[in-house]
């Protein structure tokens, strides 16, 4: 699938989601839910790889993304003195896609897909609170905690339709993007959830570089020698990693 | 509401009720040392039980087995609870049933990812039940409510509401909830398609019956029997029905544009609070509640005769009758 092709389903997916949960007071004061494109070409994958693709994994890709949508809503929200209409409806935007995505699966009839991803949304919330425990986590399992909140209930997903091969990559290449945007914008003085709320991670960026490093090279020799994705899937991916030299090699052959 | 006369009349339930009690606990329990202590810290509030009592109560109307409605329970009192965490943060309130609330003790952000935690931990909860039915129930419900909240914050202050405008809120806001939980507890025991109708009517009318007392107590009861100040819903900008019948009183409405406008004196609260008071408009209010309360207590008589259906009587009767 051609690069044009793939912004099309991009698309295509963007506008039925917003399409699932268009609410006029929500969309005057909080805008359209947030929509990372980025974590929904990782739903997306099996099918931008040609693999078969129903209706039913249309809508639950549509849910999983809902579910990011409502989590991210909610990661708006101040930490103290939420008290304007914006932030008040903010809270309510997160409660209402979350309801959307169970009325949209409980409609398709995915009892278990529901279940799931519930697990997966409350591990994600528990892990979430490990950045304001006063409880110490070792480097390690903050790292295991990001990557488990940028990308459990796609790997979820995944794994529901049989594509486990496809959770590999996703899950790495989420990971990776991620540190990579939270170290830059700390380096910029900006305040990055992950690294701003651990003193762990503030005092140990030295090792996560590293793990940026780690992970980079592991994701570049897997995607290199991957039989499973196609070349021009692999170039797309590479070029969101930013991993501009391995796509050179790549082009040249 | 008196928690202890609530109780006596749903006593036959009370093993029944402590099981649901021990799977809340399990329920809420976390790996999250902060998310456990959060939510733990809810369920000591503890609370009425209301929901789980009539999913309950309506599953008395098929086969009751606690095994297999004990979960139906334990959702919609999650779900219900989730809720509250998040309305706090909404509301900015510092107590609720004379505890800190998880906002206060921690921040809004800890009370966004509790609300979460327990909303999904509510919904795996009820996917034991495989019936697709009661899932598109409960998710409709869901949705409802969180309309019904912006439908609250939108119309906050504005006083050219009218009462089906109140109505429409509260059926969303409360009522929806109490309905779902009778109508989810006669689908778990399998009764029969009408009786889940009326079940699912009876938990409606006197969901609508309960939040119009609600809001007439906020107004006629005294700071000590409420636990926060009188009137705390007119401050908040919300406007109840007996409100919506006396505010174009010419005494009245210069007040409640003051309260509305967030202007208003200690003294010119309790003028607004004692003309409100002496006015129609508690009555008028009382007589919607008791319209309401009258359409449930309908809906219960057509229900096949047990046990159950009194205590549904008496609890409607309890919820909408009741002093503070």
């Amino acid at each position: 699938m051609n690069e044009a092709l793939i912004k099309q389903h991009i698309k295509q997916y963007k506008d039925g989601i917003l399409k699932q949960v268009q609410q006029k007071t929500l969309l005057k004061y909080t805008g359209a839910p947030v929509i990372d494109e980025e974590r929904l070409f990782f739903t997306l994958l099996p099918l931008l790889n040609g693999e078969e693709w129903e209706d039913s994994q249309s809508k639950s890709a549509i849910a999983v993304t809902l579910i990011f949508s409502a989590l991210a809503a909610h990661d708006l929200v101040k930490e103290s003195s939420a008290t304007t209409k914006a932030q008040q409806l903010q809270v309510l935007a997160g409660d209402y896609y979350s309801g959307k995505y169970y009325q949209l699966l409980a409609s398709d009839k995915q009892l278990d897909l529901i279940q799931q991803l519930s697990e997966g949304i409350a591990a994600i919330s528990e892990n979430k609170t490990r950045f304001y425990d006063r409880q110490l986590y070792s480097f390690d399992e903050l790292i295991q905690s990001i990557q488990l909140i940028e990308s459990k209930s796609i790997e979820q997903f995944l794994e529901y339709y049989s594509y486990h091969d496809y959770v590999f990559f996703m899950k790495e290449s989420l990971l990776l993007i991620t540190l990579k945007k939270e170290l830059a914008a700390y380096e910029q003085g900006e305040q990055p959830f992950y690294i701003s709320k651990s003193s762990q991670l503030q005092a140990n960026l030295n090792l996560l570089q590293t793990e940026i490093k780690k992970v980079e090279s592991l994701l570049i020799n897997e995607i290199k020698n991957s039989e499973l994705l196609q070349d021009q899937l692999k170039s797309i991916i590479l070029s969101k990693l930013k991993i501009c030299t391995l796509e050179k090699q790549l082009r040249e052959g | 509401m008196d928690k202890m006369k609530l109780k006596l009349l749903y006593s036959d339930l009370k093993s029944d009720l402590d099981i649901i009690e021990k799977e809340l606990a399990i329920a809420v329990n976390s790996s999250s040392h902060l998310l456990n202590e959060a939510s733990l810290h809810l369920l000591l509030a503890g609370g009425k039980r209301i929901r789980p009592v009539f999913v309950l109560l309506a599953a008395k109307f098929g086969n009751y087995s606690i095994d297999s409605i004990k979960n139906v329970a334990v959702t919609v009192e999650l779900i219900h609870m989730a809720s509250l965490v998040h309305d706090d943060v909404i509301d900015d309130a510092e107590t609720r049933r004379g505890r800190e609330t998880v906002k206060a003790q921690w921040n809004n952000r800890v009370a966004m990812y509790t609300g979460d935690f327990l909303f999904a931990n509510a919904i795996e909860y009820i996917t034991d039940l495989q019936n697709t039915y009661a899932h598109e129930v409960l998710s409709q419900t869901m949705v409802e409510l969180c309309i019904g909240e912006i439908i609250q914050i939108e119309d906050k202050h504005y006083l050219e509401q009218t009462v089906r405008d109140y109505l429409r809120r509260i059926k969303r806001k409360t009522a929806i909830l109490i309905s779902a939980s009778c109508e989810l507890g006669a689908i778990a025991s399998g009764a029969d398609e009408k009786t889940v109708r009326h079940l699912k009517l009876f938990g409606y009318y006197v969901g609508m019956s309960f939040q119009i007392i609600d809001d007439i107590l906020d107004l006629t009861s005294t700071d000590e029997q409420l636990g926060k100040p009188a009137g705390s819903d007119l401050v908040q900008g919300n406007i109840t029905l007996p409100v919506l019948y006396v505010k174009n009183d010419p005494i009245i409405q210069p007040l409640l544009r003051e309260v509305l406008e967030g202007s208003i004196s200690h003294e010119n609260r309790q003028l607004l609070l004692a003309k409100i008071r002496e006015s129609n408009g508690i009555d008028r209010a009382k007589r919607i509640s008791n319209n309401y309360l009258e359409k449930a207590l309908n809906e219960v008589k057509q229900l096949p005769a047990n046990s159950a259906k009194k205590s549904l009587q008496n609890i409607a009767l309890f919820m909408s009758k009741r002093k503070f």
